[in-house]
């Protein structure tokens, strides 16, 4: 038979239960015990060890997912890349950690292009031509240091392939006042040298104008050079001025054979110095124009040391749809037993204009050296027009077809058409 | 004693974060892009001049010391496309730019591609010198957003919409 209350006993023990738990609760609630207090710090202790781990698994686990230069999957999307995201290649996937950049961590973007010309008037030549396979490697050290190298890899007349380590430069950023690279860099003549560096397909012509040929290539200009180089703002307001100053060893001058650059040893116990000034005012965006002047001493085997002065100026214009570049420069080479300056000018002027993915350009160049000049006897005077048109395929191709004259001093004209498929990776 | 100690500091640093932002309701009601930057950012406001400039790169530092760190969604989001909108570039010329600018040693690094706007608010939190663009309606409390051109987003006349 049930009652309408439970059994007495069972209510009474209850009852008893129920004020002893809730004192205690009450309690406990106002007096925690020494093993409360143990208790809770233990727990603090393992759940403070659990999410170090946590972390360095997530940390272990960033390069392998989201350090490539150019694949710009976010973090989340780049272990499960879905086929509809669009593959945003451009932005480096920089692996995020709590303080927001993950340092130390390497970065490899690659550039090449392949080809083919057809050069008639001198010796004739109809071939394809592999260019330059370049890695471009950057690390972030800290907020203020970072690496920069860049490697190509290339065959030269005789087929034979070679790698050169075109840029290795460790670089100190501590404000926009002071950029201090040290290493292998290219100098800061004009402005075609430092703004396209090894990369066919950041151009937009074909080839770099002869003024900036890589000295491997003929060029006359020291494109490439060893030491510190330092850049940064002026403070100047609208005028947007900004220094250049660089020492280095300077080229090499004793035998035509010699590697032009000097990497590890210095012929001369002379350096290289080059001071310059760029203005870039901030309303105008993509307008540079810029002076410097670089001086070295070359030291030639069986003659006199030879003076070299560079004066170089430049006036461009960037943007997305224009680009008009114009550069001259006069190098001045003084024998220092005839005290005779022979100068050599030599420019370039550029002009393309973007409609959707084309981009039709020309190129005039002009050199003109002494033929009796110390350096550059074999340059004589060369000039012509090139024009072309530039086709980005993709984000990360181009394709270019071009045809150049190039006029030479008392030597015949020579035509040259050529075809370049440009990449980026 | 130490979960007291706990409880204590975890309060003030609330009250301490607290105090760092400016988001408003009216921003949490609004569609706009906001500009983030981390609460310990001196700067409160950019003209629309600077924030093209640090979009393109031209401008890479705070006050001309600390470095600035953009923080973009993905390419296809709309905080993406109304901040590279008022530069006139579009993605790929945006990727051509920085990518140019690292290339030639300029910068050393590119902007960094959050998937989230949360992330995109995380990374503000714990980086001194990060910027990012944050639809409005999803600010955090913790985040200094900026004026641009003297406005905050939800005011009438803010350019980032």
């Amino acid at each position: 038979m049930y009652s309408r209350f439970p059994h007495p006993m069972r209510f009474a023990f209850a009852l008893l239960a129920g004020t002893l738990m809730f004192g205690a609760t009450a309690y406990a609630q106002q007096q925690p015990t020494a093993e409360d207090v143990a208790a809770l710090t233990r727990r603090i202790n393992e759940l403070e060890a659990r999410l170090k781990a946590v972390e360095g698994q997530q940390n272990a686990a960033k390069p392998a997912s989201a350090d490539t230069f150019n694949a710009n999957q976010p973090q989340s999307t780049a272990q499960t890349p879905s086929r509809s995201q669009p593959m945003d290649m451009g932005m480096s996937t920089h692996a995020i950690s709590p303080d927001g950049l993950s340092f130390g961590q390497m970065k490899i973007r690659g550039f090449g292009d392949v080809g083919w010309h057809d050069t008639t008037g001198g010796l004739r030549q109809d071939t394809f031509a592999l260019g330059q396979f370049d890695l471009f490697i950057t690390s972030r050290l800290s907020d203020t240091t970072s690496i920069l190298a860049e490697t190509v890899v290339e065959a030269d007349q005789t087929n034979a392939v070679g790698i050169d380590l075109e840029r290795l430069l460790l670089q100190y950023q501590p404000n926009e006042y002071l950029n201090l690279s040290l290493g292998r860099y290219h100098t800061a003549i004009g402005y075609y040298n430092t703004a396209y560096h090894h990369s066919a397909w950041m151009q937009t012509a074909l080839g770099r104008p002869f003024m900036f040929a890589f000295e491997d290539g003929g060029g006359i200009l020291p494109v490439h050079n060893v030491g510190v180089s330092a850049t940064g703002k002026i403070p100047s307001g609208a005028l947007g001025l900004h220094y250049i100053a660089e020492l280095g060893n300077g080229r090499a001058s004793r035998t035509p054979l010699d590697e032009a650059v000097q990497n590890v040893v210095d012929e001369n116990l002379h350096k290289s110095v080059n001071f310059g000034f760029l203005v870039k005012p901030p309303a105008w965006s993509g307008f540079e124009g810029g002076f410097d002047v670089y001086h070295d001493r070359l030291t030639p085997l069986g003659a006199a040391p030879i003076g070299e002065n560079i004066y170089a100026g430049h006036i461009v214009y960037v943007s997305s749809v224009w680009e008009l570049l114009n550069e001259a420069a006069f190098i001045a080479h003084t024998p220092e037993d005839t005290h005779r300056t022979f100068y050599t000018p030599i420019g370039y002027t550029q002009l393309s204009r973007r409609f959707g993915s084309y981009r039709p350009y020309f190129r005039y160049q002009y050199v003109n050296a002494n033929v009796v000049e110390p350096v550059f006897s074999d340059v004589q005077m060369q000039h012509g027009p090139s024009f072309g048109l530039r086709y980005s395929a993709t984000e990360y191709t181009a394709l270019k077809v071009e045809y150049g004259r190039n006029m030479i001093r008392n030597q015949p004209a020579t035509n040259t058409v050529g075809l370049q498929a440009s990449f980026t990776f | 004693m130490k979960t007291t100690l706990v409880l204590v500091i975890a309060f003030a640093a609330s009250v301490s974060t607290a105090t760092a932002q400016n988001v408003t309701p009216a921003m949490k009601s609004s569609n706009d892009v906001a500009v983030v930057v981390n609460a310990n950012n001196p700067v409160s406001d950019l003209s629309i001049g600077d924030l093209d400039q640090i979009i393109r790169g031209d401008r890479r530092f705070w006050n001309g010391k600390s470095n600035i760190t953009i923080y973009m969604r993905e390419r296809g989001a709309r905080e993406r496309e109304i901040a590279l909108a008022k530069t006139k570039l579009n993605d790929s010329e945006f990727k051509r730019l920085w990518g140019g600018l690292v290339f030639r040693g300029m910068a050393n690094a590119e902007p960094v591609t959050v998937p989230s706007n949360g992330l995109a608010s995380q990374c503000v939190r714990d980086s001194n010198g990060a910027l990012a663009f944050v639809v409005a309606h999803d600010l955090p409390s913790d985040v200094k957003v900026l004026k641009i051109d003297g406005k905050l987003p939800g005011e009438p006349g803010y350019p980032l919409r």
